[in-house]
């Protein structure tokens, strides 16, 4: 539809008509409801996880696949991380330590350029220390917030929407509007709509077609809605008696909220009663979207934080039931790192492997490797932040804390597969709700995908790239770093063929991305743990600033903790 | 389908031609159950097809599937019941049964296109008649093929069937074909085939397995010269239905439109069909009528001259969507417009309407104006890129019928809108139909008043259209104009008090602003239109 026309109805005119000559023409028309038979592909509920754990061996799990994988025209490639990197630091240290060609120093040396990092820099830089240095490992600054480019088009590599800031998180607040996001209008914060998820936000997939919402819909009067019902109660009533903030860390820490730290979260549930399917299904699917691990795996404190920490859970038909806005770019919050790191400017550095961090009396020594040069480089600093995940820490630093000890193997890390599907045209879509930007499939083990074209504003759909998101489990993790792409690419599509028949003819380049300890989950007995306590107040020459340290990984926290560290030293 | 009672006047076959018994499965076993298998495959897709296009021409999709289904079982068990009546010749009676399925259920969608575009409107019932007429002769030949085959199997291998063997070896084909058939017919053969071809392919496979059973049975048949040549006929007609189906399609789109088609194009974004007849002249991109000769100079007057003449004195003017160039053709009918500048996303629109003979008459060469700047790009995205300034900025986008359109009647849009208005420049926009869409149009007036803007709504009839709305806005409040343009046919400077006033039927009504986030309007529209067309 070009935008010289105007739909008016003829008067003569009848839709169904104009489908018929669709139809007639062999024109691509909506194939679910052509027949009025929507089937429910049982397809759909095995999963990518499921396919990979079912056959571990590099050559097992794709059977029935390697057809696909044949005749495929499309190519895959592994983009965004560098792990060889990273596990240089798990070779022995046998004092085989490169010597240094060169030697730097400066008033405050930042170690990661994730949120934290960034957050850290400019903080810094805003209380006025301009001798603040970032070394980033891998050749792109943002940790989880980074972006990548298939065909022109931007797309999330990591994170890729950021909810509207609440109270507490001040921090946040300051930034976006920094950056034009909010403004303040008659004392009312309003926010840019051209950043926000545009309507329609979110589909599932389920009873073979797609519903509005991600809440798996119920009937009235239903077992089902009654159970929404009593957890948005049970929500409500730990937003009122226990108290919940984002972050974590502004509210209070109770026995209430150490008694609930101390079980998973499905137990909990399973004492509440709360034992329907289909809420049992989306509050795992929230876990794995959040945490990186399901409901039985993460504490539930943490399943509660989820939801009391921001909005609240809403049953549908309820007067709240208006979902919450997040700000969502095509790259992701790449958007928001890449303007983090302009205000750094060349005071970063990527492509830096920190190999050895020394605190010393008088100053902090580390040693880290130039990966484009190939050579050792010694910084001093009167400080150095340490913006990296906990377990990164420990094997940088050459004495570890004993808080750090303590943590380590309290604190185990989700591994994450991002795969970047570039497409053609757009696809052919089942019935039901229309495409929109988060799109999930009830049942299934996978995340779903987001569309990042979803935000223009052209008014023809066209060619697109579809992000897919999948928490694997730690027992994964040696097979997502052996695994060759066009493996990993074959099982993300074909869990996506179900619902997309025609996407293996219009797909032309998959760029994947693993991140081999993409967060922290906040199993039960770490969130409530002193020794994080004691690292977030450690007040020597090394700081930690990580959203580790809130024991699981959102923007907030990232943020909120590197401006902190930053407000402490300055 | 009934048990398979061998009547003692079956002819005997002579023990010579009897298959020697053997453990092995029979070429021609082989091939009965294949047939099975595609003749249930093919019946299910006649099925489907007259249901669907039951669905399209009738609508009510729940109604037609289940009448067109019952009738087609009934018919089916209509053709089992009559199976028992046929006593000789089970060979040919099959082949003579398989050949007519194929021809009538292969050209069953293109007779139901055929006669929906042949029998005048209203005349609803004839293709009722047409439709269950079809689809219980289709039914009922399909409900005699499967208790022929049954017979055929039992009699060539007796040997080796007991009945409830046969009767399961026959019934899993049977139901087998029509699972292979449910799961394609909407994921491949609509999209890939169009209806049409999806029931000529079907036809071409009843034909081949006619062929097949012919070479099969080759020395037990009579006629075996007369057999083969109706299979080729039959095959031949179908081949060229096959080939013929877009001379079909095309001829059915012209019966549509009512005129003849003059201009036939589809573009990346649109379909392009122009028609020309005693009436005059009309334009519909993807089916939807855009204008018709007739009466397009009340839409085109009305939305151009009341921003343009307020003004004053435009000079610089923009045009969003348009690319007919009729709004074009009423701005330059300001003297004092130095340059406007026309975005229209479909560069094929622009071409067509500066190049056709027949459109540039209609647009009185508007877009080949030196004063014309044509840019092809989305409309959004220009704004964005661009920062200069206009008097008036006309916007003529589609009604937002869908989430991607509705993005540009959103508060972002008009905020941008806002920022390319000169002090004292005005916007208007083409705004639906108040009467048939009366809380869409308030909606967009409150969108434009959200961001600051003060509107002056007013809507004028277009016997075309119906009663359609326009919106004017802008930070100046908006004053009856004192002179018009000469030459006008519609507007004139005493009828403008009247289209502004709005009659109960079509008065304000609360409304939300639209916002990206939440985009009420493409809810509201869709909703307000689906009662129209219901």
């Amino acid at each position: 539809m070009g935008q010289g026309a105007r739909v008016r109805p003829a008067p003569d005119d009848t839709a169904r008509r104009r489908l018929l000559i669709a139809a007639a023409s062999g024109v691509t028309v909506g194939v679910g409801a052509l027949t009025g038979c929507g089937e429910r592909p049982e397809a759909l509920r095995s999963p990518l996880a499921g396919q990979a754990a079912s056959a571990p061996a590099p050559h097992g799990g794709l059977t029935g696949g390697d057809a696909a994988v044949a005749d495929r025209r499309w190519t895959a490639a592994w983009v965004g991380s560098t792990p060889e990197r990273g596990h240089r630091l798990r070779e022995p240290r046998s004092g085989a330590l490169p010597a240094p060609e060169i030697q730097h120093r400066c008033s405050v040396l930042i170690v990661g350029s994730g949120i934290a990092g960034l957050g850290a820099a400019r903080a810094f830089a805003k209380a006025g220390h301009d001798d603040v240095h970032v070394l980033e490992l891998e050749d792109q600054a943002g940790g989880n917030s980074r972006a990548h480019r298939l065909a022109g088009m931007a797309c999330p590599i990591g994170a890729h929407y950021l909810p509207l800031p609440g109270p507490q998180a001040h921090e946040v607040s300051e930034l976006l509007h920094e950056l034009g996001l909010l403004r303040q209008v008659l004392g009312r914060t309003v926010a840019d709509e051209r950043h926000l998820c545009h309507s329609p936000q979110e589909r599932l997939f389920i009873d073979g077609a797609w519903f509005d919402g991600l809440l798996p819909p119920a009937e009235a009067a239903s077992p089902t809605l009654a159970q929404y019902r009593a957890f948005s109660a049970a929500v409500a009533r730990a937003q009122r008696e226990v108290g919940f903030a984002m972050p974590s860390h502004r509210a209070p820490w109770t026995a209430a909220h150490q008694a609930l730290d101390a079980i998973p979260f499905s137990r909990w549930l399973q004492d509440q009663g709360l034992t329907d399917p289909r809420l049992r299904w989306y509050l795992d699917y929230c876990c794995r979207d959040d945490y990186g691990a399901p409901a039985d795996v993460v504490s539930a404190w943490a399943g509660l934080h989820y939801f009391a920490s921001r909005h609240g859970f809403h049953a549908p038909g309820d007067a709240e039931s208006e979902r919450d806005p997040v700000f969502t770019w095509p790259e992701g919050n790449a958007w928001l790192s890449q303007r983090l790191e302009k205000g750094v400017g060349d005071r970063l550095l990527v492509g830096r492997t920190v190999l050895q961090v020394d605190e010393g009396r008088h100053n902090v020594q580390v040693l880290a490797w130039d990966e484009a040069r190939q050579r050792a480089e010694a910084w001093q600093a009167d400080t150095v932040v340490m913006a990296v995940p906990l377990f990164i820490a420990a094997r940088l630093l050459r004495s570890v804390p004993a808080a750090l000890a303590q943590i380590l193997p309290l604190q185990p890390h989700a591994p994450w597969l991002v795969a970047n599907l570039q497409i053609d045209e757009p696809l052919l879509q089942r019935q039901g709700a229309p495409r929109s930007w988060d799109n999930v499939v009830y049942g299934q083990d996978g995340l779903g995908y987001v569309d990042a074209t979803h935000q223009s504003m052209h008014p023809v759909a066209g060619a697109t790239v579809l992000t897919a998101y999948h928490a694997l489990g730690a027992s994964l993790r040696p097979e997502l770093l052996q695994g060759s792409a066009e493996q990993w690419a074959a099982r993300v599509v074909r869990s996506l063929t179900p619902l997309h028949p025609d996407l293996p003819a219009k797909l032309r380049q998959v760029a994947l991305t693993r991140h081999g300890h993409a967060m922290s989950i906040p199993v039960p007995g770490l969130r409530g743990h002193p020794a994080l306590a004691v690292l977030r107040r450690m007040r020597g020459r090394v700081r930690f600033a990580h959203s580790d340290l809130a024991g699981y990984s959102v923007f907030e926290e990232a943020f909120g903790v590197g401006c902190g560290v930053a407000r402490q030293v300055a | 389908m009934g048990t398979t009672p061998t009547p003692s006047s079956e002819p005997e076959p002579d023990p010579a031609t009897l298959p020697v018994p053997d453990a092995r499965v029979a070429p021609a076993e082989a091939a009965l159950l294949a047939s099975v298998f595609v003749v249930a495959a093919c019946g299910l897709v006649y099925e489907l097809a007259a249901g669907a296009l039951a669905s399209y021409l009738l609508g009510d999709t729940v109604l037609q599937f289940s009448t067109v289904i019952g009738t087609y079982l009934a018919a089916m068990g209509i053709g089992s019941w009559l199976s028992r009546y046929i006593e000789r010749q089970l060979v040919a009676q099959f082949l003579r049964i398989e050949l007519l399925v194929g021809l009538v259920g292969g050209l069953l969608p293109a007779a139901l296109f055929a006669a929906h575009s042949l029998l005048p409107g209203g005349h609803g019932a004839a293709f009722r008649v047409l439709l269950y007429g079809l689809v219980l002769l289709v039914g009922t030949l399909v409900g005699l093929e499967i208790p022929l085959v049954m017979r055929i199997l039992k009699r060539q291998f007796r040997h080796r069937y007991a009945l409830k063997d046969l009767v399961s070896q026959v019934l899993t084909f049977d139901y087998l074909g029509a699972l292979v058939v449910s799961v394609a017919f909407p994921l491949l053969l609509v999209p890939h085939l169009g209806l049409i071809r999806t029931g000529v392919f079907f036809g071409l496979l009843n034909v081949l397995v006619a062929a097949w059973a012919v070479w099969l049975f080759r020395a037990d048949l009579r006629a075996l010269r007369s057999h083969a040549l109706a299979c080729a006929a039959v095959f031949g007609v179908l081949l060229v239905a096959m080939w013929q189906a877009d001379h079909l399609n095309t001829w059915a789109e012209d019966r549509f439109y009512g005129d003849s088609v003059v201009l036939r194009e589809s573009s990346p974004y649109q379909r392009v069909v122009v028609t020309s007849g005693g009436a005059g002249v009309r334009l519909f991109l993807n089916g939807n009528l855009q204008f018709h000769s007739r009466d397009e100079y009340r839409y085109h007057e009305a939305l151009v001259h009341p921003a343009m003449a307020a003004h004053g004195a435009p000079r610089q003017v923009l045009v969003l969507g348009g690319g007919d160039g009729m709004a074009v053709r009423e701005i330059l009918k300001h003297p004092g417009v130095e340059k406007v500048t026309l975005v229209e996303l479909d560069p094929h629109m622009t071409a067509l309407f500066s190049q056709t003979p027949l459109l540039t008459a209609l647009n009185a060469h508007s877009l080949s104006s030196p004063k014309l700047e044509v840019v092809n790009a989305d409309a959004f995205g220009w704004l964005e890129g661009h920062t200069r300034q206009f008097d008036v900025i006309v916007i003529d986008f589609p009604d937002p019928s869908n989430f991607a359109l509705g993005k540009l009647y959103t508060t972002s849009f008009y905020q941008l809108v806002d920022q390319h208005l000169n002090a004292g420049g005005y916007a208007v926009v083409q705004t639906t139909s108040p009467l048939v869409a009366r809380k869409s149009f308030w909606t967009v007036v409150a969108t434009l008043e959200a961001v600051g803007l003060g509107t002056t709504p007013y809507h004028v009839h277009v016997p075309s259209f119906g009663e359609w709305g326009f919106v004017l806005a802008g930070r100046r409040p908006w004053r009856t104009p004192t002179a018009l343009p000469p030459g006008l046919r519609f507007l004139s400077l005493e009828g403008l008090p009247a289209m502004l006033q709005f009659p109960p039927d079509m008065s304000k009504v609360d409304a939300e602003p639209n916002r990206l986030s939440n985009q009420t309007l493409v809810h509201t529209f869709e909703e307000e239109w689906g009662r129209v067309h219901e």
